[in-house]
């Protein structure tokens, strides 16, 4: 194979262009520095797209923007360069620009439920919490920013957001989180702040059992500002963010129905007369009602049998009763422990419809109250015939015949309003 | 007639009936007090609109009057000078719109020539005397007017002043116009009260130009409305439909949502020259008062249901125990005793209603006799 000679222009030409692209590889970091110190704007910078750094040189040299400092542009995923001008100081203070209060915008966004513990009063779900506020002082030209806003996330978000002023929100019913929060911050050219934040973490609720099993239960989030006062900053939330806070339309909960997402916002007392601000996002969950038919309804039902049998087995004659009283009174009692050792099982398992009033408590009520009645009837009626003594043989009849059928009825009739007035 | 089964069947009918009757009306006071405490709350919604559409012209009106009087605004527009004026008026007009949401200012000629659009002063020069009425009555008839308008931002509550000149001689006029979310925002956010408007769609597409696509879009539409703003969307989209939406007057209604009662009020929406071009609907949570309400009547219910047996317990023990089986079973004995058969005694007298002792005793002296 024939060897090709290198001429002595072609090596000249090559020698001269790696020695133009040492040039500029030694003179390029040096210029971007000296620009730096000098305190001059920063010209876009290309973030490894010819394109990018053709669309960024089109700016005229000494124009406003030039002069103003522009940032750079960022191709998408990519985090943008700082919220403020370069050599500005952070603006760490609350900003003014528009007046006192603050007004930040919440927002929550249910991405995944993950459990709910309704005897503890605790869930677990994943969010994306939104704020919203303006900060004047982070305005920029238009032009800055090809997508309409600035945005960092994740570790970047968080060294911005350390620039910047940011309200001091906490959620005060949040028991724990995972260790990852993602953030996502992004400035708009008026100045408005949105920051997101996505966090998995667990949460504990006050759970009113009053209608079980028809109850609804609300998953709050108590979003409170710290240190600043509503003359500070204020909890606000408006169309957007009504809209923006939703559950997932993937996001289940196992034996829940999850509805409508609601914000409210309040204030907190504090001291010597300071309020602080306080909002409320609360996505309401409805309890599949047939989840606590089987376990619980069911026995309870049949437990309230229990003393209308002990009523039912005897029979009036005209001496007295068929059945003797003691056999009764065993009955109403092996009843009274089925009842004791059902609400013993029931309270364990849901812990909370132990206290408090609702429709399980109100038919253990009626258990207990049937079986003390039955259990009087078996003494006064069956074991001492005092109606018989008393009034008669037929007011006697005419008495059991009254009770074999009202007491039925009355039971059933309140175990009904019981479950009505649950179901309003 | 066996009074024993027909009778006690009628007094414990009886006492059905009047138990029946007593629930009944218990029921109807519970449903009246219901239907008082939800018309409140539909006048209350009323009110509160009312109220706050009147506090929003006067807003408008009290900006518009404040900068028309300036002297250095009304001097640039007797002088015709659109520079100046925009120079006396942007800082002010940027401040009101950044800070105080004033979306809309605009100076006008007689009779309705669009002089300085502060929020877009690059326009100018367009007659809008004949689309906007109120413009027209302001430059005519040199009286200030305040009222809902469709601009080409969306309907607009605005307030129109007259310029006059040092002789009294009309100049021009100045209008503040401020866009109907932030009020029903301020709705929502006082009284808890969801609130929405939609306006009709072909006035809109017509006069609202400079209008956002996101509002005019097919999922907004309800009937020949466009559902322009709402404090809840989701929720408004399922409490107006097209079925309600259609209203020459104010109506409410009841309608559930996701298992919750909220009271629905519509109130048409007018323009300044009483031409109805919408509907605002407010909406209030009254799922409380209903349940209120539906344990009020079981309650009653439950208390009718003890009230009748108990009813019914007396009337069988005491006319069918102390009355009706001894005189049953005397009769019986009676009967026996008259066919031969002496040898059932009478129960113990004083087991018998004093009205039966004696017919008792006089059986068993017969019975005596009989055996003698």
């Amino acid at each position: 194979m024939r060897r090709r000679r290198t001429s002595p222009a072609r090596s000249l030409a090559a020698l001269v262009i790696m020695a133009l692209f040492g040039i500029a590889l030694v003179f390029f970091p040096l210029r971007s520095r000296a620009v730096a110190k000098g305190g001059a704007p920063a010209k876009p910078v290309a973030s490894g797209s010819a394109k990018l750094a053709a669309s960024a040189s089109a700016f005229p040299s000494g124009s406003a923007s030039a002069a103003e400092g522009v940032a750079p542009f960022v191709p998408h995923g990519a985090a943008s360069a700082s919220a403020l001008p370069p050599g500005a100081e952070p603006a760490l203070s609350i900003p003014t620009g528009k007046g006192l209060p603050v007004s930040v915008n919440v927002a929550v966004f249910f991405l995944e439920l993950k459990a709910f513990d309704d005897t503890k009063g605790e869930f677990d779900c994943t969010t994306d919490v939104r704020y919203r506020w303006t900060d004047l002082r982070l305005k920029f030209e238009k032009r800055e920013a090809y997508r309409g806003y600035k945005e960092w996330r994740g570790n970047e978000a968080e060294d911005e957001l350390a620039k910047i002023w940011k309200p001091n929100i906490d959620v005060t019913n949040r028991l724990e989180s995972s260790s990852y929060v993602g953030h996502r911050l992004r400035i708009f050219p008026s100045g408005d702040v949105e920051l997101i934040t996505r966090m998995t973490a667990k949460y504990k609720v006050a759970v009113n059992a009053e209608r079980f099993p028809f109850d609804r239960q609300y998953l709050v989030l108590d979003f409170l500002v710290r240190e600043e006062t509503t003359d500070e900053v204020v909890l606000r939330f408006n169309n957007e963010d009504v809209q923006w806070s939703r559950v997932s339309k993937n996001a289940s909960l196992d034996g829940w129905d999850p509805g409508l997402v609601d914000l409210d916002a309040d204030v907190v007392q504090g001291w010597n007369g300071d309020r602080y601000a306080k909002l409320t996002a609360s996505l309401f969950v409805d309890r599949l009602a047939t989840t606590g038919l089987a376990p619980i309804f069911i026995p309870l039902v049949a437990s309230l049998l229990i003393p209308l049998l002990a009523i039912w087995m005897n029979k009036a004659t005209p001496e007295g009763f068929e059945v003797e009283a003691f056999e009764l009174a065993n009955m109403g009692i092996g009843g009274l422990f089925s009842v004791i050792a059902l609400s013993f099982a029931i309270y364990t398992s849901y812990a909370m419809i132990a206290g408090g009033d609702n429709t399980v408590t109100r038919l253990f009520g009626l258990n207990y109250a049937t079986l003390a009645l039955s259990l009087t009837i078996v003494v006064v009626l069956f074991r001492y015939n005092i109606v018989r003594r008393w009034w008669g043989p037929y007011v006697h009849e005419q008495v059991f015949k009254w009770i074999a059928w009202a007491m039925p009825v009355l039971t059933l009739g309140t175990s009904v309003a019981f479950l009505l007035v649950a179901a309003q | 007639m066996t009074f024993r089964r027909r009778g006690t069947a009628l007094l414990v009918a009886t006492s059905f009936i009047v138990v029946l009757a007593i629930t009944g009306i218990a029921n109807f006071l519970t449903t009246r007090l219901l239907h008082e405490a939800k018309e409140e709350n539909y006048k209350l919604m009323r009110d509160v609109l009312q109220s706050i559409v009147k506090s929003t012209e006067d807003k408008a009106l009290s900006r518009a009057e404040m900068i028309a009087s300036m002297n250095g605004v009304r001097d640039s527009l007797v002088a015709r000078d659109r520079a100046k004026l925009l120079e006396e008026c942007e800082r002010m007009f940027k401040i009101q719109d950044e800070k105080y949401g004033v979306s809309r200012g605009q100076f006008h000629l007689p009779p309705g020539i669009s002089f300085l659009r502060l929020h877009n002063p690059k326009k100018f020069g367009d007659d809008q005397s004949v689309s906007r009425p109120m413009l027209g009555d302001v430059n005519v008839n040199d009286v200030l007017r305040t009222g809902l308008e469709i601009t080409p931002a969306g309907p607009t509550i605005s307030a129109i002043v007259p310029v006059d000149d040092d002789s009294g001689k009309l100049a021009g006029s100045f209008e503040i116009g401020l866009e109907l979310p932030p009020m029903l925002d301020k709705i929502k956010e006082a009284y808890n009260i969801e609130a929405a408007v939609f306006v009709e769609e072909k006035l809109l597409k017509e006069l609202a130009t400079e209008l956002g696509g996101d509002v005019l879009t097919p999922k907004n539409r309800v009937g020949r409305y466009i559902r322009y703003y709402s404090t809840h969307p989701e929720l408004a989209s399922m409490l107006v439909t097209d079925k309600e939406i259609e209203i020459l007057e104010a109506r409410h209604y009841d309608k559930t949502v996701e298992g919750t009662m909220w009271g629905v009020q519509l109130v048409p929406l007018y323009t300044y020259n009483g031409k109805q071009v919408g509907v605002y609907a407010l909406a209030i949570n009254q799922a409380q008062e209903n349940a209120a309400a539906g344990r009020a009547r079981v309650w009653q219910f439950l208390t009718a249901l003890f009230a009748v047996v108990a009813f019914a317990g007396v009337v069988l023990v005491v006319v069918r125990g102390l009355l009706l089986s001894p005189v049953q079973a005397l009769g019986e004995r009676m009967k026996a005793l008259a066919d031969g058969d002496a040898s059932q005694p009478a129960d113990p007298i004083d087991t018998y209603a004093d009205e039966v002792q004696p017919l008792a005793e006089g059986y068993e002296r017969l019975r005596k006799e009989r055996q003698s």
